[in-house]
């Protein structure tokens, strides 16, 4: 499985013993790995919708079904395209009709900022009961707000000038980043600290004196200087000719 | 040479920059029950250019330069890639016989700065065109979508 580079190494490391308990059919293992991953509260999006559709999946095959249906409408919120093709039966139909009455709406956040200086609202769209727990708000000279989330789909607040813009991150119990609007603000500069003098140290003894011209005179070194000019201009030929910008499918109001 | 393959591709790929970013139409007011289809088109403006009015819009006029249009009723299609620049948003929202009931267009800059989702905000409206003369109306949705009547 392709897991996203948001997940750290623990929580991959973690998740892909889940998905080895799984192809093994260790249930109550994967159940327990899966859970355990979710908690860690340091996936990205994809990975925890990832891991809802497992839970989901779980919970079907052990007949709870009102867990499944839980974890499955919030796989759906998170990606409205999860793969349910291979699940259970009962799961596909609860898949069926979360997607009748949800369309492929995802969960999202928006910022409706109408002028510079007035408050900004957050609008959280979609969004199913209880996945959503903390809104976190995010300006530039360290201004931030934490906002407990109780299912209010519109929050105002009210950065200073100098705060905007603000970024929203939206967090699930665990912690884990679920909606993005906006732009966080940069982690401010870590000044390091000077270098320690150095020991002193004796003397090293004299290296012997190697002869550059050998380098000079290697092909080699010619035949890589000129693939990383090539990589350079084929670079810059890239950079040049723009950023690509990919616009999603719109969603009725 | 084949070990520097992929080091070129790697080169390549962290040169190629995609950026995703949504479009979130929002309501002024509560979306009239007769509403049964909504219009997106997406206009490539030059520096002097601003959105159409939603009589234009509405009749396909041509603005800008169409670069994509669409009709659907609740989530629509990927737009896909679009070049940095400056862009009309227009969304008009139909009734059973291509009536418009209400309508928003914003324009942004797409580039470096931009933020996402890009939000459209539709108010009522009303205009005397339905769909433009080269264009008919069906079950609500103008036909064919992305054409421009001159």
């Amino acid at each position: 499985m392709a897991l996203g580079v948001a997940a750290p190494a623990a929580a991959q490391d973690r998740f892909e013993d889940a998905e080895r308990a799984r192809a093994e059919a260790r249930l109550e293992d994967a159940d327990r790995l899966y859970t355990e991953v979710l908690e860690s509260g340091q996936l990205g999006l994809s990975e925890v919708a990832h891991a809802h559709l497992r839970l989901a999946e779980l919970a079907f095959l052990g007949e709870e079904l009102e867990v499944g249906a839980r974890h499955l409408r919030y796989a759906l919120a998170l990606r409205p395209d999860a793969p349910v093709g291979d699940a259970p039966q009962a799961m596909q139909d609860a898949a069926a009709a979360i997607l009748v009455e949800r369309s492929q709406r995802r969960l999202r956040v928006v910022l409706e900022i109408s002028d510079p200086s007035s408050p900004i609202t957050i609008a959280v769209r979609d969004a199913p009961a209880d996945l959503i727990r903390t809104v976190l708000v995010a300006g530039p000279e360290d201004w931030r707000r934490t906002i407990a989330y109780d299912g209010e789909a519109r929050l105002d607040v009210e950065p200073p000038q100098a705060s905007r813009p603000i970024g929203v991150r939206l967090l699930d119990r665990y912690g884990n980043a679920l909606g993005f609007a906006g732009e966080w603000p940069a982690p401010p500069a870590v000044v390091a600290p000077p270098a320690p003098a150095p020991d002193p140290a004796p003397d090293p003894a004299p290296e012997p004196e190697e002869d550059g011209e050998e380098v000079f005179e290697n092909p080699w070194f010619w035949v890589a200087i000129g693939v990383v000019a090539v990589i350079a201009v084929v670079a810059v030929a890239f950079t040049a000719s723009g950023e690509s910008y990919s616009l999603g499918p719109p969603v009725a109001p | 040479m084949k070990r520097w393959l992929p080091i070129t591709l790697l080169l390549l790929v962290s040169c190629t920059n995609e950026t995703a970013l949504e479009l979130e139409i929002t309501a002024s007011e509560a979306v009239p029950a007769e509403v049964a289809s909504w219009e997106l088109r997406l206009y490539q403006l030059a520096e002097a250019e601003v959105c159409p009015s939603a009589e234009q819009a509405a009749s396909a006029a041509r603005v800008g330069r169409l670069a994509h249009a669409q009709s659907f009723a609740d989530v629509g299609m990927s737009v896909g890639e679009i070049p940095a620049g400056r862009w009309g948003m227009a969304v008009i929202a139909r009734d059973d016989a291509c009536g418009v009931r209400m309508y928003g267009c914003t324009v942004v800059e797409i580039g470096g700065d931009t933020f996402s989702p890009i939000p459209i905000r539709v108010e009522p409206a009303t205009a005397t065109a339905t769909c433009g003369g080269c264009r008919t109306c069906g079950a609500g949705a103008c036909d064919v979508v992305a054409a421009v009547c001159d």
